[in-house]
């Protein structure tokens, strides 16, 4: 396994997103990795057409400006995607909220969704781990065993069997790795107050409106990219003390909950 | 000289909208035939817009057809089989995205079943096919239309209005490409040892081989050609053209790259006519430039992709008395007109040198969406006026052919008659 795997890569959703295939049998030679990594980064492209809230053609700019007048219809597989959200906003006492705070009302009878007055869809926290996921059903449905796909360096998702170590860097001085960790068929996420050439974090606590504040880091571990985005955000906006408590009281998992303050501890390992 | 008040109220051709589709009304039953890539987005379109009832998928494909049924939700019933459907659902209209070598015989099945039909580009395989289908759809006069989106999209209506209006002066020459970097290739889910490989491959990547696709030109240049075709009033004269299997020569039979000029005829305002000429290229090995049309005109230069369009002046030139928005009632500032004609921003576009450019603003609305939102609301009003009918669906046809037969004929071939 120690040949170079084969790289695509693609700018999507503000970020470069990186393909890494290897083919572990002679049959799917270069030409099959190459189509695979090909229909991965048109998925991810196809959902940022149709998550990002910065594109007036997407279905996320669509709602936002349609559906705090009535509930618009989207399609299944968006309407899905805020369900998964909505359980993401509950499991984690509201602190993983697309409408940071803003509320919704989600209606499964026709997959219909209608916003509170002012409030705004906002996937940022979410979209990529979705991308990555469905990048690995691609990878599964066309038999590539083995694969590391990334998108802006903050959500990774190994596929297969095969070990991928990873540096953890430090949010405000990059040169710094402050940690390392060995992926394989798991995910990553990590969320960070904000990078250094930032003034103010881009991450709201929602349940007081307002920007968090810090220099901290959490970095999850979970079976599949769009829940360790969940938990990544959720638990950076709650900040060490509550988060803490919180993971005290939920129930073991496969998660697994690095933090970074001043050094790196583990708040969770998995079990 | 014209203001930007009077261009706005020239292209003010207000997008359909799914809001005049009011509840109260009983809803389209619409099947989708074909489930594959733009099938799924088609789907996934069909479900956002109100008034559409998605009765039916299908599919011959098991892993397409189990993806489209997901997309289309548990209410749609699954065919194998669409004259089955047809039969058996009889829908009000029908949505086809199928290889362009069964566009003809399924749209046609579709017609005789008495069904108004969305069938993608680029219309037929062959313009004898064109033919016939275009002779059909009139005798029928059922609704039709052709899945060219640019016809849609709020940026090449408001270009194709600047045009028409004479902002850009006379058309002088149009540029444009679609250029990107991969092999044009999709994933085959089991390995070229498997005995249904040679099946497969042929069944999923039907655009590589000639007895399914006619190629780049079909798959990306019919919608560009239809641009020209559409901005310039007409089809083309004569073509040359050329191109080959230079990069991916791993089995297909299509040009992986290829180069045109069309020489259109206009007349010109003293009755004397001129030619305007269309350079189009399409490469799958390097994708600077991607996918756009640069319009030209004498007096200024459209640059239009589906995201972006720009205007630049030609320099000493008086185009666009640029008034900002003080002749504008403050309503101007709302989203309902905006979309009515886009407003024109000064942008501070990196190649400002070229001539201070102004961006065609997109306010809202997907291409995609939109051009089943109006074929919706035509079906809805039994109105064959479609964006895009049969007549555009054949000139865009015979235009994107005539290329790939000069390219083997070697020469100059003429617009068919
Ligand atoms: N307007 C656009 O931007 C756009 C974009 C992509 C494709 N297209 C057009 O859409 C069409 C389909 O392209 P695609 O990329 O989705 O190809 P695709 O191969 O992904 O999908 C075609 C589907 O049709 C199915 N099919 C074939 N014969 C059938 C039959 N007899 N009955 C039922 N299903 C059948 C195939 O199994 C396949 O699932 C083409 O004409 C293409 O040019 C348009």
């Amino acid at each position: 396994m120690n040949r170079t795997p084969y790289q695509r890569s693609i700018e999507a959703m503000s970020t470069r997103f990186d393909v890494f295939l290897r083919g572990s049998k002679a049959d799917y030679d270069e030409q099959h990795l190459e189509a695979v990594a090909v229909a991965v980064t048109e998925e991810i492209v196809r959902l940022d057409g149709a998550l990002s809230r910065f594109d007036p053609r997407s279905e996320i700019a669509r709602i936002n400006r349609q559906a705090a007048k009535q509930f618009v219809r989207v399609d299944r597989e968006l309407f899905a995607l805020l369900e998964t959200c909505e359980q993401g906003r509950q499991l984690t006492d509201g602190y993983f909220d697309v409408t940071r705070g803003g509320g919704w009302e989600l209606n499964a009878a026709d997959s219909s969704v209608r916003l509170a007055v002012e409030s705004q869809i906002d996937l940022g926290g979410i979209g990529k781990g979705f991308a990555l996921d469905r990048g690995r059903e691609i990878l599964r449905r066309f038999n590539v065993e083995s694969g590391l796909l990334q998108g802006g360096t903050s959500s990774v998702l190994a596929v297969g069997q095969e070990v991928w170590p990873i540096d953890l860097r430090h949010p405000l001085t990059p040169e710094l790795v402050i940690g390392q960790i060995e992926l394989a068929n798991c995910s990553l996420s990590c969320s960070a107050v904000r990078r250094s050439e930032q003034k103010t974090s881009d991450i709201v606590n929602p349940l007081t409106g307002e920007a968090i504040f810090g220099k901290a880091a959490c970095f999850v571990l979970a079976a599949d990219a769009t829940t360790a985005e969940i938990y990544s955000t959720a638990l950076l906006a709650m900040g060490l003390e509550r988060a803490s408590k919180f993971l005290a009281m939920l129930a073991d998992g496969e998660e697994q909950i690095g933090w970074f303050e001043d050094d790196f501890l583990w708040l969770k390992e998995r079990r | 000289m014209i203001t930007r008040r009077t261009f706005l109220e020239t292209a003010g051709v207000a997008a359909a909208t799914s809001s005049m589709l009011r509840a109260g009304n009983s809803p389209v039953r619409v099947a989708v035939i074909g489930t594959g890539g733009r099938g799924s987005d088609l789907i996934r379109a069909l479900t956002t817009i109100d008034g559409v009832e998605l009765i039916a998928v299908c599919d011959d494909y098991p892993p397409h057809l189990e993806q489209g049924a997901k997309y289309a939700g548990p209410e749609a019933k699954t065919f194998v089989d669409y004259r089955k459907l047809l039969d058996e659902l009889k829908p009000q209209a029908v949505v086809i995205a199928v290889p362009l070598y069964m566009h003809y015989q399924v749209a046609a099945d579709c017609l005789s079943a008495g069904c108004d039909v969305f069938l993608e580009k680029t219309m037929c395989y062959t313009v004898a096919e064109a033919k016939k289908l275009t002779v059909q759809v009139t005798a029928s006069k059922r609704v039709f239309q052709v899945g060219l989106q640019r016809r849609a999209n709020a940026i090449y209506k408001q270009a194709q209005a600047m045009v028409a209006a004479g902002m850009i002066g006379q058309v002088v020459s149009i540029k444009s490409q679609w250029h990107r970097n991969n092999s044009w290739r999709r994933p085959v889910p089991v390995p070229k040892s498997d005995a249904d490989w040679p099946r497969l491959e042929r069944k999923l990547n039907w655009r590589l081989y000639k007895a399914y696709s006619q190629g780049l030109m079909a798959e990306l240049g019919s919608h560009q050609m239809d641009v020209a075709n559409w901005f310039l009033g007409g089809h083309p004269k004569r073509v040359i053209a050329s191109g080959g299997i230079e990069y991916f020569r791993d089995g297909r039979e299509v040009y992986d790259n290829i180069s045109c000029l069309y020489e259109y005829e206009l007349n010109g305002v003293n009755g004397k006519p001129y030619t305007v000429r269309v350079n189009y290229t399409s490469l799958c090995n390097n994708a600077y430039e991607g996918a756009a049309e640069l319009v030209m005109g004498t007096k200024g230069s459209l640059y239009l992709t589906s995201a972006k369009g720009l205007l630049f002046q030609e320099k000493g030139t008086d185009v666009v008395s640029w008034e900002g928005n003080k002749d504008q009632p403050a309503a101007d500032a709302n989203a309902a007109i905006v979309t009515a004609g886009k407003t024109l921003k000064l942008s501070n576009d990196p190649w400002a040198h070229r001539g201070a450019p102004f961006e065609i603003d997109i306010a809202e609305g997907n291409d995609t969406r939109d051009e089943l939102v109006a074929f919706v609301d035509c079906v809805r009003r039994q109105d064959a006026k479609t964006i895009c009918d049969v007549n555009v669906g054949l000139a865009d046809c015979a235009t994107i052919l005539m290329a790939n037969q000069s390219v083997e004929a070697g020469g100059w071939i003429s617009f068919p008659a």
